[in-house]
């Protein structure tokens, strides 16, 4: 590891191809993820920032440029790098207690260590009495909780997480912020949290990195020096978001007037 | 409102009877429901009958029916002749040969159907000789399997095979093929990151109900093809019960051979589907 910096991108570029046209969903992209901080990636939808954390993921590969994980060159998904997808993305034919066992890492230990570990991060996520139900009969906030504890249960040294909480209602969905702070608090893993709500942005994250859209790069990167847990009422609160509400329409505005995928 | 919905709901706990009576009796409902329209065909038939349009021999009254039925499961009166007492005799040979022909059919097209729905090499060799086989109706293979394996159970469990391969290939290729990409990445990132790996884990798991789905359509099917090839290539089983009682101009007993098949074909439907939510616990 160098200088606690636990992912890491540099000159990054992704080019898809559509049949004959070019889209261009990432340019020029550098980023370094510190060791155990909290890092949000903001941006209207399309620039991008999804791109990003697959390429981190290890699910999409770089056009040009290099991405790392704890220094070493990203060339697949990996155990160190777990996943929370938008859709909860558990496996249907487990119940909770199995879908927390199902990483590669949980399985390979023995009963009593493992059945531990699931019993941990289910009563971490708020889940201990769960372990039985199967995901269709669990709702969308307590599937996303089960995700994150399967991500947590195998180890990951680093949570990527895709929108989350963006299919839940507004309810559930702040609960689920409070919670994953008071995890992050606790456990203190590298999160990278992809998200186009400012909001949410302001209330968790340490940094908070802006993304423009066409082609997708990051335009500012705003550090959150906000003790937490944040009130999302406290006008120190308020004075961020509208700084950052007026940087992400700049940004908007200028990926809107720009030429769209033009870039090379 | 609150007090109001307190006493009907304490009214309707006193009514409502224990749990597992409660199910007997939705399940006697189910049946009852089912029976409806077996019940209404049973009545206009017999109307139809009474008015004799038809000599009774062409078109029997359902007593006569029931009773030469009856006399096939028991061998009481002797009515159904030499199939008198002999039902079980026939269903044991038609039911082999669909288990045989099924195992061998559902088998293989699952195989196939996976390994196609899993490799582009191999759908673009198989997938067009599959299609092209597919319209052929399994009839029409008849006269070749029976030169080929002679009369016998052979080219019966042949037939069946075929009938049963298709739709099982079809559904378990479109299982594997549509499997949520992003279940596939949450079971690489959680480590399962080899091709076996990911099959084992993920994919098999998410294309079980297509392929169960495509299992269910085939034994329907192999029950098709059963009676077809023992009217032709075989001398047991309920099609040969069929043609051989046309042979001999007895309506009552072709019915009763096609009953038969109806309800053991229906009942083999039933039990795969016991085993498939056995198995596919999560889905039900």
């Amino acid at each position: 590891m160098t200088d606690g910096i636990k992912l890491s991108c540099e000159a990054v570029r992704k080019v898809f191809m559509l049949g004959t046209e070019r889209t261009v969903a990432l340019d020029e992209t550098t980023l370094d993820v510190y060791d155990g901080e909290f890092l949000c990636l903001l941006g209207p939808s399309g620039c991008g920032k999804t791109t990003l954390l697959n390429l981190f993921a290890g699910f999409e590969r770089p056009t040009s440029g290099v991405l790392r994980s704890n220094g070493g060159v990203i060339d697949g998904p990996g155990m160190d790098r777990g996943v929370v997808f938008q859709e909860h993305a558990l496996f249907p034919w487990l119940n909770v207690h199995d879908n927390v066992a199902s990483g590669k890492r949980v399985r390979g230990k023995p009963e009593a260590e493992r059945s531990a570990a699931v019993k941990h991060y289910l009563t971490m996520v708020g889940l201990a009495e769960f372990g039985k139900h199967y995901p269709r009969q669990l709702s969308g906030g307590m599937r996303q909780r089960v995700a994150i504890a399967r991500g947590l249960a195998n180890e990951a040294e680093v949570l990527l997480m895709d929108e989350p909480f963006a299919a839940l209602d507004a309810m559930t969905r702040s609960v689920l912020q409070v919670e994953l702070v008071r995890i992050w608090d606790e456990m203190r893993k590298t999160i990278v949290f992809v998200t186009h709500n400012i909001e949410e942005a302001v209330f968790m994250a340490d940094r908070i990195a802006i993304m423009t859209a066409r082609p997708g790069r990051i335009q500012e990167i705003i550090p959150i020096d906000l003790p937490k847990p944040r009130d999302i009422n406290s006008p120190e609160f308020n004075a961020i978001e509208k700084r950052l509400r007026d940087l992400v329409f700049s940004a908007h505005q200028s990926g809107v007037l720009g030429v769209t995928g033009s870039a090379a | 409102m609150g007090p109001d919905t307190m006493v009907g709901s304490r009214v309707k706990q006193a009514i409502v009877p224990a749990p597992r009576v409660w199910a007997a009796v939705r399940r006697l409902t189910t049946l009852g429901w089912a029976l409806l329209l077996p019940l209404a065909a049973a009545v206009i038939w017999q109307t139809v009958a009474s008015l004799e349009l038809l000599p009774a021999m062409l078109f029997p009254s359902v007593g006569t029916i029931a009773a030469t039925s009856f006399d096939t499961l028991t061998g009481y009166s002797g009515a159904a002749e030499w199939y008198s007492g002999q039902w079980y005799v026939h269903a044991l040979a038609s039911t082999k040969r669909v288990l045989l022909g099924f195992a061998i059919g559902g088998a293989l097209g699952a195989i196939a159907g996976i390994a196609v729905g899993m490799f582009e090499r191999m759908e673009k060799i198989v997938d067009p000789s599959v299609q092209m086989l597919r319209p052929i109706p399994v009839v029409a293979w008849i006269p070749l399997a029976v030169a080929w394996f002679g009369i016998g159970n052979p080219p019966a469990i042949f037939l069946i095979a075929l009938g049963t391969f298709f739709p099982t290939y079809l559904n378990a290729r479109h299982g594997v093929r549509y499997v949520d990409p992003v279940l596939v990445r949450a079971a690489q990132m959680l480590g399962y990151t080899s091709g076996w790996e990911k099959f084992r884990f993920v994919i098999l798991w998410s294309a079980l109900p297509n392929i169960f789905t495509g299992l269910r359509i085939g034994l329907g099917i192999a029950w098709i093809c059963v009676a077809t090839a023992e009217m032709l290539a075989v001398k047991s089983g309920f099609g040969y019960m069929l043609w051989d009682s046309y042979n001999f101009l007895r309506i009552d007993l072709i019915i009763t051979g096609m009953i038969s098949i109806a309800l053991v074909g229906f009942l083999s439907d039933q039990l795969m589907l016991l085993v498939q939510r056995a198995i596919m616990a999560w889905d039900k």
